[in-house]
Order: C-alpha cells, then sequence, then structure tokens
C-alpha cells in the first residue's frame, strides 16, 4: 500500500463523507497494484506460448524445389533408355538433392523448437541416402525399382512440406 | 472496478475453443491425405511386386521404410497440433492481458 493511501486512511476518522471516497481509493490502489504486478509479470514473460519454430517462406520453397529436383530425377531415370542408366549419369542430379536436403537441415537446426522438423528431415535424407547407393551399387535401375522410388520419395517429402505449411497458421 | 475472474475465465475457456475449433479442420484433413496416400504407395508396391517389376528384396525393403515414412507423417500431425495449441492458449492470454489493462483503465 502506498504512503498516500497510509495518510487518507489518518484523515477518514474526522469526517464520514471522505471515509466512503477514502476507503475507495485504498481498495483501489491496493487492487490497482495488484493488476500492474499481475500486468508487468505477463509483459515481463512476454507470455507467449510458444511450441513451434516460426514459417519460413523460403524453406517452404525450398522444399518445394527440393521435392521437384527429386522427382525430376525419376522421371529422367524413366524417360532414359535402359542402358543409359549407369550411376556416373545421374550422380550430379542426386549431389544437387543432397546440397538441397542439407541446406534444409542445417536451417532447421539453428531454429527454435525444431524438433520434430528434425525426424522428419532425417528420415528423408535417410530413404534418399539409401535409394541412392541402391542405384550406385547395382550401376542401373529397373522401371519398377524407379517408379516404387518415386512414389516413396516423395512420401518423405510430402511430411516436411505439411509441417513447413502448418506453421503458417501461427495466429498469435 | 471491472474485473470478474469468473467471466475473465469463461471468455478464456472460450477463445481456446474457437482456436481449436478453427485448426482442427487440418489435422483431421492431413492424416486423411497422408491415409490416402498410404494406400495408392501400398497398392503400387503390391502391383508391382505381383508383376514381378520388383524384387523380393525391394519390395520388403519399401515395406520397412513405411515404417518411417508413418514416423514423418506423425511429427507432421504433431506439428499441425502443436499450431493449434499454440493458437489457443496465446488466444486464452491476450484475453487475460485485456481484461486486467481494461479493469486497470477503470481504477
Amino acid at each position: 500500500m502506498s504512503k498516500k493511501s497510509t495518510y487518507s486512511l489518518q484523515r477518514v476518522t474526522r469526517n464520514n463523507v471522505v471515509t466512503c471516497q477514502l476507503k475507495k481509493t485504498v481498495f483501489s490502489d491496493f487492487v490497482k497494484e495488484k493488476l500492474l504486478l499481475l500486468l508487468m509479470v505477463l509483459s515481463l514473460f512476454s507470455c507467449r506460448v510458444v511450441l513451434v519454430p516460426e514459417y519460413r517462406s523460403d524453406l517452404e520453397d525450398q522444399i518445394i524445389s527440393g521435392a521437384k529436383l527429386n522427382d525430376k530425377l525419376y522421371i529422367d531415370l524413366l524417360q532414359s533408355d535402359k542402358q543409359m542408366r549407369q550411376f556416373d549419369l545421374y550422380k550430379e542430379q542426386y549431389a544437387t538433392i543432397a546440397a538441397e536436403i542439407n541446406s534444409i537441415q542445417l536451417k532447421n537446426e539453428v531454429r527454435n523448437n525444431n524438433a520434430n522438423m528434425l525426424v522428419i528431415i532425417k528420415n528423408l535424407n535417410d530413404a534418399f541416402i539409401k535409394y541412392r547407393d541402391e542405384h550406385k551399387r547395382t550401376n542401373t535401375i529397373s522401371d519398377g525399382e524407379i517408379k516404387i522410388d518415386q512414389a516413396y520419395i516423395k512420401a518423405f517429402w510430402k511430411p516436411l512440406l505439411v509441417a513447413e505449411t502448418a506453421l503458417k497458421n501461427t495466429r498469435n | 472496478m471491472e474485473f470478474d475472474l469468473n467471466e475473465v475465465f469463461a471468455d478464456m475457456i472460450n477463445a481456446v475453443k474457437t482456436n481449436v475449433k478453427e485448426d482442427w479442420p487440418l489435422v483431421r484433413e492431413s492424416a486423411a491425405d497422408f491415409l490416402e496416400s498410404k494406400k495408392l504407395r501400398l497398392s503400387l508396391l503390391a502391383e508391382l511386386r505381383i508383376s514381378g517389376e520388383i524384387s523380393k528384396k525391394t519390395f520388403d525393403s519399401r515395406l520397412e521404410d513405411e515404417k518411417k515414412i508413418l514416423e514423418s507423417e506423425l511429427h507432421a500431425v504433431v506439428v499441425i497440433t502443436k499450431v493449434a495449441a499454440q493458437n489457443a492458449a496465446n488466444a486464452a492470454i491476450d484475453i487475460l492481458s485485456k481484461a486486467v489493462e481494461t479493469a486497470l483503465k477503470t481504477l
């Protein structure tokens, strides 16, 4: 309670009319102090709940671009003659996609609240390396393998895009 | 003095309900979309195996990958759910902050 409020209380005994007003002042000061304290606490901690990373449009674009490059690799493979499917002919495309995935991973590593995103990216990266190494080991790939790898790698990219897009919906 | 804690609390609950209601369809649609994609993918996998276009080894390996895809999809759904929870919690906090500010002005 402030000094001013204490002084007002001492004057109350001399005048009944003034008493009510002064009591109100004392009560108001008390409540005001409590509310101000609450407001200060709310402000001090910014009082925002943050559970997810902030949305980044450049990351969303990069995910779309990476998924597109990965899809194009399989389209190119499917269109080529079976004798022209040696790993060396596609290693540049594989390297470009790997660099995109690594870049997306790095950008996510420095974000706050990134745990879910990092698991999704790790699974994508592991699958990409697995499919690439299978191609490298056999040095060729059949139509059936191309079709299934195209479908599966797309399934690994999709949750990443869904999650990043969902971040757009944060309202406060 | 215009600070009724019960009223403020009721407003906070309503803010949470409204926000969850707005965000819930995205959770439902994404989960349904993942399931539909899974159905198509497994159908292709079975088709390619039956026609002999992929080996048993490739078939088994991709079936194993389904576990990792499911894990990624669940993490994506968790992100959507967290966005909804964040929106709801912050809307409730906004109601409380505004009520306190209003009460302070009237004193």
